[in-house]
């Protein structure tokens, strides 16, 4: 188990070189820069600057500087937010989204699998289809909709909840942008739960443990659950990146200091070093998460484990 | 030798998509104490679902009806907790696919002690020696340190072994067989048939295999029972049937059997047509479409069960001899 988990750990840094590599050049060779304004500035100026954050160097050289500093932690500083390092800017906005994010997908789980697990358990029963006709509609509505009307409901009409804002991340503020970023997420992993616990209850090894007469909860629990959960793990690596990918649009909505909008002004300020570090910070987020699941897949697959 | 499991007018019917299929359509069948009882029929017969529904293990959409009695209780419609008692104790059904059938997620020791664990007031260290004690009737080496494997760390015949086992564990008075040896090669085969003959000689469990195999049936049963269309076609003793069969679907399985001692022939012998729609089964005999001494009254009504020897029934009007197929070979 050691040994697999060490050999998948290792498996994960070529591939963040990758990242690194491919989005740095795929970076550099989009058309202007971060100094291109509308007014041209005068030369002399601009020659200055771009000396100043080696821009003037070619970009091979470039690349071995910044995988340097990257090595030693440091993302550089950022073109457009002067005075403010990458490093500050990602400090500052990350835990919002890990905050918000984390809430959405526990809860997601939470509630999800208990859904989809009793939707199996009473297949073609209201208990089946209410809540799997509830999901399809959660799936077909767009956070930007949802978001809206929960604000609309929540703290406009109610007066329960703040419309937006992030207070230093008080719990109030918290509520309405992790439900509306969760829901889609839970109605995704009910449905998800449900398949493969419909799959796993028709397999035969169920059959086997019915016919040794076991009750039921102990084919449920003991037979059924596990291999029904096993691609709910593989599933957590993917839904890690839809949830930050999500957050961009929550972020704006509910007006959170998050760093999905550093994401997109820096991609089209040409905001080089802010981008590649929100980039490698998004690279390594899912490369974490779906080692987190390798692992537990061969935590619960004895036969992972054993090749 | 008291018949221990009474079947009487069972019939198993499903409700699908394209209609009700009736796969079983009212079977008599009586087990015996320690008998062998061979259940053989081509795929569609119904064969497993019968037995299926016994157990009380039919899918969803599928329903029993009529009588299944065990030492005298009636078992269809019997309490979900009453009837997993019976299962695993009194009776118990192993699979075709031992690759399948055994759960890749637990070890081989949890999934056999869980059988007693779950049935009997008995400590985990009690079982896991009772565990031990049945890997070692059926053959496996080092059955200790097996018991903290898992499925995939042993071979085909060695799962079909533990399948075995564990149907054993707690003593049952039934094990049902279905196809346990279809997927195994014919040398690992042959060796759970031995294992099975010896198992019942030891442990007292009468057993029912069922099969497509006329061959199978030929080492291991002491009665047969020939299944088509969800019916009873023949019921003999074994050594009746293979010498004096009473019904054309039984001539026509045995002469599809081949043959290392019978003059060689171009072609193998096989009935002609194929197996019948279950949705839409003919009024009168199901075998009538592709027998070859079928009768006007044959397609209308289905012959009735019928004493042609002792313990030897048939359901067939033909009242003449059989043998057409042996004239063409």
């Amino acid at each position: 188990m050691l040994k697999y988990t060490l050999k998948r750990f290792f498996g994960t840094i070529p591939t963040l070189f990758v990242i690194i590599t491919l989005s740095f050049f795929l970076l550099h060779a989009a058309p202007g820069g971060p100094f291109d304004m509308e007014r041209a500035m005068p030369p002399q100026i601009k020659a200055n600057i771009l000396k100043m954050y080696h821009l003037n160097e070619p970009v091979w050289k470039q690349y071995f500087l910044y995988l340097g500093n990257i090595l030693h932690g440091n993302f550089g500083p950022s073109y457009v937010y002067r005075g403010t390092t990458v490093n500050d800017l990602i400090k500052q906005g990350f835990p919002v989204d890990l905050i918000v994010g984390g809430f959405a997908l526990l809860g997601a789980l939470l509630i999800g699998i208990p859904i989809g697990i009793i939707a199996a358990l009473r297949q073609n029963s209201p208990w089946d289809y209410g809540p799997m006709a509830a999901a399809m509609l959660g799936l077909s509505i767009p956070n930007f909709v949802a978001a809206p009307l929960l604000i609309l409901a929540f703290a406009v009409a109610l007066r329960l909840l703040p419309a937006g804002g992030w207070a230093g991340g008080s719990p109030l503020f918290v509520i309405l942008p992790a439900v509306s970023l969760g829901l889609p997420l839970i109605a995704y992993v009910a449905r998800m739960m449900r398949g493969s616990m419909v799959e796993v209850l028709n397999s035969p090894f169920i059959r086997t443990a019915r016919a040794k007469g076991l009750p039921e909860h102990t084919v449920i629990l003991r037979h059924a659950l596990r291999p029904a959960l096993l691609p709910m793990v593989s599933f957590l690596g993917p839904a890690v990146v839809g949830v930050i990918t999500g957050s961009i649009v929550i972020e704006e909505i509910f007006g959170l200091p998050g760093i999905g909008r550093f994401f997109v002004n820096g991609a089209l300020n040409r905001d080089y070093t802010l981008v590649m570090g929100v980039t490698i910070l998004y690279g390594m987020l899912i490369l974490t998460f779906n080692f987190i699941a390798d692992v537990l897949y061969g935590f619960l697959d004895p036969r992972t484990r054993h090749q | 030798m008291a018949a221990f499991l009474e079947i009487r007018n069972l019939s198993v019917s499903f409700t699908t998509p394209d209609g009700i299929v009736h796969a079983v359509n009212d079977i008599d069948l009586d087990l015996n104490e320690r008998e062998v009882l061979g259940v053989v029929g081509e795929s569609g017969s119904g064969k497993s679902q019968f037995w299926l529904a016994v157990m009380g293990l039919l899918a969803k959409n599928g329903r029993a009806e009529g009588s299944v009695k065990l030492e005298g209780e009636e078992l269809l419609g019997l309490s979900h907790s009453r009837l997993n008692r019976l299962r695993g104790e009194k009776m118990t059904m192993i699979f075709q696919d031992p690759m399948t059938a055994l759960n890749p997620y637990l070890t081989i020791g949890r999934q056999m002690t869980e059988v007693l664990t779950s049935h009997r007031k008995i400590k985990r260290r009690e079982a896991e020696r009772r565990a031990i004690e049945v890997l070692k009737a059926v053959h496996i080496t080092g059955a200790e340190e097996r018991l903290g494997m898992y499925p995939h760390e042993f071979s085909g015949g060695m799962r079909q072994r533990v399948m075995i086992a564990m149907a054993l564990l707690a003593d049952p008075k039934v094990l049902i067989a279905d196809e346990p040896t279809t997927n195994l090669d014919v040398t690992v085969q042959a060796q759970i048939l031995a294992l099975l003959n010896e198992l019942r000689d030891q442990f007292g469990t009468a057993i029912v295999f069922v099969t497509h195999d006329l061959g199978v049936i030929a080492q291991i049963a002491n009665r047969v029972v020939v299944l088509y269309g969800g019916r009873t076609m023949e019921q003999a003793r074994v050594k009746d049937l293979f010498a004096q069969y009473r019904h054309p679907y039984t001539e026509g399985l045995l002469y599809s059997v081949p043959r290392l001692d019978a003059v060689r022939t171009e072609r193998l012998v096989t009935i002609a047509g194929n197996p019948p729609d279950l949705a839409r089964l003919p009024p009168g005999c199901p075998f009538a479409p592709r027998c070859v001494y079928v009768e006007p009254r044959c397609r209308r009504q289905m012959p009735p069960l019928e004493a042609v020897g002792p313990d030897h029934l048939r359901a067939c009007f033909h009242a003449g001899d059989l043998g057409r197929l042996q004239a063409a070979t």
